[in-house]
């Protein structure tokens, strides 16, 4: 080999090992609200992560296309979809956007692939589906938190929580700018009111959190949804959540191990199925804030 | 200058026909067996039959702007005890023609005690050169009794997409499609300027209609057609026949 080209090798290896240490960084570090005093930074307009490929030539599917794709809705397993853990050491979401048009098609790790999913232009409550951006990509694609499940706790040692998945950029139409999010800490079996900005405590509540055996998982989640359901919880809503449970298949109920967050009699410690169990203070704060506030749930 | 128009619903004096006659048909045997006091919030006189949602309609026609605008309507229908209702949102957005364009919006939602039959919106609009026109309607029929939809018919395309310029100028799915008296009536005589390569972009999701509650859509026509215009014009309608379980939480 050349004295040139060992030199070019050389500065291809350092180049390589920077970036490597840099992702390491990112991932070792994860910036985490803190119980007040530790403040974020703004979420950047344009970020790039490690899972960000080249975009490829982009063709819009046609109707047939998108009319067999699997609906993203919370009751669905959709292996295509992707694993949001990575979201939760990224910057929270400060805004959130509703979709352009009906059957939006979402795409797993390959965009330029077969969409893996589509969502709905209106949610189960007739009301339009809010999604929740955690990484703005170049403009033209976004990663968005989806609603489904991607795969059952009984089939994989550690089923993935939350999912996310790409969609265009211009499939989004901006709704709400977000202040604030919720921050569970799972040892604490506390709930809190953040400020985004700057990591302000505005309200903390003693919640109920999973037992043992039907943790409630960790990691970044959002408000997917508020409803009434005296079935479920009398006399409150029940705000639901994207995340699903990671230690059973079907911890309670028939659905897809849905994680809520409600009021309930027994609100404090180790107690539900996955699910945060909230006071009436609790759940008249959760009322104030809007869909698509981010939940971020720490051990 | 944008010419903003603000959206409006109002009774439908369109040319009748057979769709919107059972409409109106239905509408009334409900609205007196219901014994609805139904009216609008904007309009609180006798509860009309066919109400009409409009926007964007003869607007951004200078050049080089961008109209951008959306309809969701939401109707409920209790057959067995003759309750309607409906929920309009409208997203009016006006700006400068781009990839994408850069545009305001203004977002509406108003909730009627009678039902929304049509929507109406980016008719002759968007008629300067260099312009887009982008507009969506999604219509929801949450109907509680056992209906039989059927596939909507539309008409759509037809006579768009001419004037020159290379290749292909028509991306349109269902194409062809030319039902007379649609329940989907969108992109025709549209995106004849002149120019690029499918500019006239116009889908027409799944969707069903009923007899218990027809709707129509007519969005898009005569418009787009200034030279380097674009077109791009969505519908989905769903009739969903009441799923109301909801999500069951863990506890």
């Amino acid at each position: 080999m050349s004295k040139s080209r060992r030199w070019i090798v050389m500065v291809r290896c350092i180049g390589v090992m920077a970036g490597v240490g840099i992702v390491f960084g990112v991932f070792a570090n994860p910036p985490r609200p803190g119980s007040g005093s530790s403040a974020r930074s703004p979420r950047p307009t344009m970020f790039l992560t490690p899972s960000a490929l080249p975009t490829p030539d982009y063709t819009q599917p046609d109707t047939a296309t998108l009319r067999g794709l699997p609906d993203a809705n919370y009751d669905a397993v959709i292996p295509g979809l992707l694993d949001a853990a990575p979201a939760a050491g990224l910057p929270l979401p400060v805004e959130t956007f509703t979709l352009k048009a009906d059957l939006t098609p979402l795409y797993g790790e390959d965009r330029s692939g077969v969409p893996v999913a589509s969502l709905p232009f209106l949610n189960f409550l007739g009301s339009r589906t809010v999604v929740v951006p955690v990484v703005l990509n170049d403009g033209e694609w976004t990663e968005i938190l989806t609603p489904s499940r991607r795969e059952l706790p009984s089939s994989t040692a550690k089923a993935a929580s939350q999912t996310m998945a790409w969609v265009r950029t211009d499939q989004l139409v901006l709704s709400a700018r977000l202040t604030q999010h919720v921050l569970v800490n799972l040892s604490n079996a506390t709930l809190s009111i953040v400020n985004t900005s700057d990591g302000v405590v505005t309200d903390m509540y003693s919640v109920g959190v999973g037992k043992a055996d039907t943790a409630s998982p960790v990691g970044l989640t959002y408000l997917e949804a508020r409803y009434d359901d005296p079935s479920q919880v009398e006399g409150h809503a029940i705000y639901l959540t994207g995340a699903h449970s990671s230690a059973a298949d079907h911890p309670f109920g028939p659905d897809q191990g849905l994680v809520g967050i409600h009021w309930d009699a027994v609100h404090a410690g180790a107690v539900s199925h996955a699910c945060i169990r909230l006071d009436a203070a609790g759940d008249d704060a959760m009322s104030r804030l809007p869909i698509g506030t981010p939940v971020l749930v720490v051990e | 200058m944008n010419m903003k128009v603000t959206p409006t619903r109002s009774h439908n004096r369109g040319v009748s026909n057979p769709v919107r006659r059972s409409a109106t048909i239905v509408l009334a045997v409900l609205l007196a067996v219901g014994g609805s006091a139904a009216g609008y919030l904007s309009n609180a006189s006798a509860a009309p039959a066919s109400p009409t949602v409009s926007q964007c309609n003869g607007t951004d026609n200078v050049g080089g702007q961008a109209v951008v605008c959306d309809i969701t309507i939401t109707n409920n229908l209790n057959i067995a005890t003759g309750a309607v209702s409906s929920t309009v949102t409208t997203n009016d957005c006006h700006g400068a023609a781009g990839a994408p364009p850069v545009i305001t919006c203004t977002s509406l939602t108003e909730s009627f005690a009678t039902l929304t039959t049509a929507a109406d919106q980016c008719n002759g609009s968007g008629l300067g050169g260099g312009s887009n026109v982008i507009c969506s309607v999604t219509i929801l029929n949450n109907i509680t009794e056992t209906v039989a939809p059927t596939a909507a018919t539309v008409d759509q395309c037809v006579g768009s997409g001419t004037g020159g310029g290379g290749g292909s100028t028509l991306a349109c799915d269902p194409f062809p499609a030319n039902t007379t008296n649609a329940t989907v009536t969108q992109c025709n005589g549209s995106g004849n300027g002149g120019g690029g390569v499918i500019r006239v972009q116009c889908t027409v999701g799944p969707s069903t209609i009923t007899s218990a509650l027809p709707v129509t859509v007519n969005q898009c026509n005569g418009s787009g057609n200034g030279g380097g215009n674009t077109v791009t014009c969505t519908v989905s309608i769903r009739n969903s026949t009441a799923d109301t379980r909801l999500p069951v939480v863990s506890g």
